[in-house]
């Protein structure tokens, strides 16, 4: 996973995205016991307001023109990774992307969605799975109440969280 | 009729389960991310045993 956060690494210093910090579930194994994925979610802000509809092309031509790397679906394929990029889309991916923190992979270090904006955004999306990792992360990760509790209260998420303890007797 | 409390047994079994996936969380990621190559590799396996798409397996390099 190092060689792949080294490429992320490499996409913001070369200017090709603004900022980046990995999101979803393999954001969310940074801080619970680890669960399945099949590939890496990647919040990216780009450099400027795209005049394309093909926002992500950028980064395409970065990781797949000039570097190599296998394009797969939606999904480029870094150093065995499938990796998927979204750009930020509403005020809390942009401001989970903006208050991101970074976390140690080997030798380099990885930016992540901290696990309150995480929480949040599972609240948000409100899959199943969603619902099962934000348990896991009420359970195990070291998570800030009161960050939790303005992140959902600043993105309109407080009756859903009020839902969810209610279902899942999170008191 | 009131509700019957799990048996001592059962209890102590699933506060020791609970302590074990509490330490699993507290795993540097790399170790993590081995634990989720293994599972990928087991939901490889009884994907193609029971004739279901195997979903992809991460071909890491040396980490």
């Amino acid at each position: 996973m190092e060689a792949t956060v080294r490429v992320l690494n490499d996409l913001e210093a070369a200017g090709v995205v603004r900022r980046y910090a990995i999101a979803g579930a393999m954001g969310a194994n940074f801080y619970i016991e680890p669960t399945a994925t099949e590939d890496l979610d990647v919040l990216v802000l780009l450099p400027a307001a795209p005049a394309s509809p093909d926002v992500l092309r950028p980064i395409y031509r970065f990781l797949v023109d000039e570097r190599g790397f296998a394009a797969e679906r939606e999904c480029v394929v870094v150093a065995g990774i499938p990796v998927q990029f979204l750009e930020v889309f509403d005020p809390l991916t942009t401001e989970g992307l903006d208050e991101a923190v970074e976390f140690p992979v080997g030798g380099t270090r990885a930016r992540v969605l901290r696990i309150e904006h995480l929480m949040a955004i599972m609240l948000q999306v409100g899959r199943p799975k969603d619902h099962v990792r934000l348990a896991l992360a009420i359970e195990q990760a070291d998570w800030d109440r009161d960050r939790f509790r303005a992140v959902i209260g600043r993105h309109g998420l407080r009756a859903r969280w009020a839902a969810f303890r209610r279902r899942f007797n999170h008191g | 009729m009131g509700e019957r409390e799990l048996p001592a047994r059962v209890r102590e079994r699933l506060a020791a389960r609970e302590a074990s996936r509490r330490a699993l969380a507290r795993l540097p990621i790399e170790e993590k991310v081995r634990i989720i190559v293994r599972m990928q590799r087991a939901a490889r396996a009884i994907a193609l045993a029971t004739g279901r798409p195997p979903p992809r397996v991460w071909d890491l390099p040396t980490d």
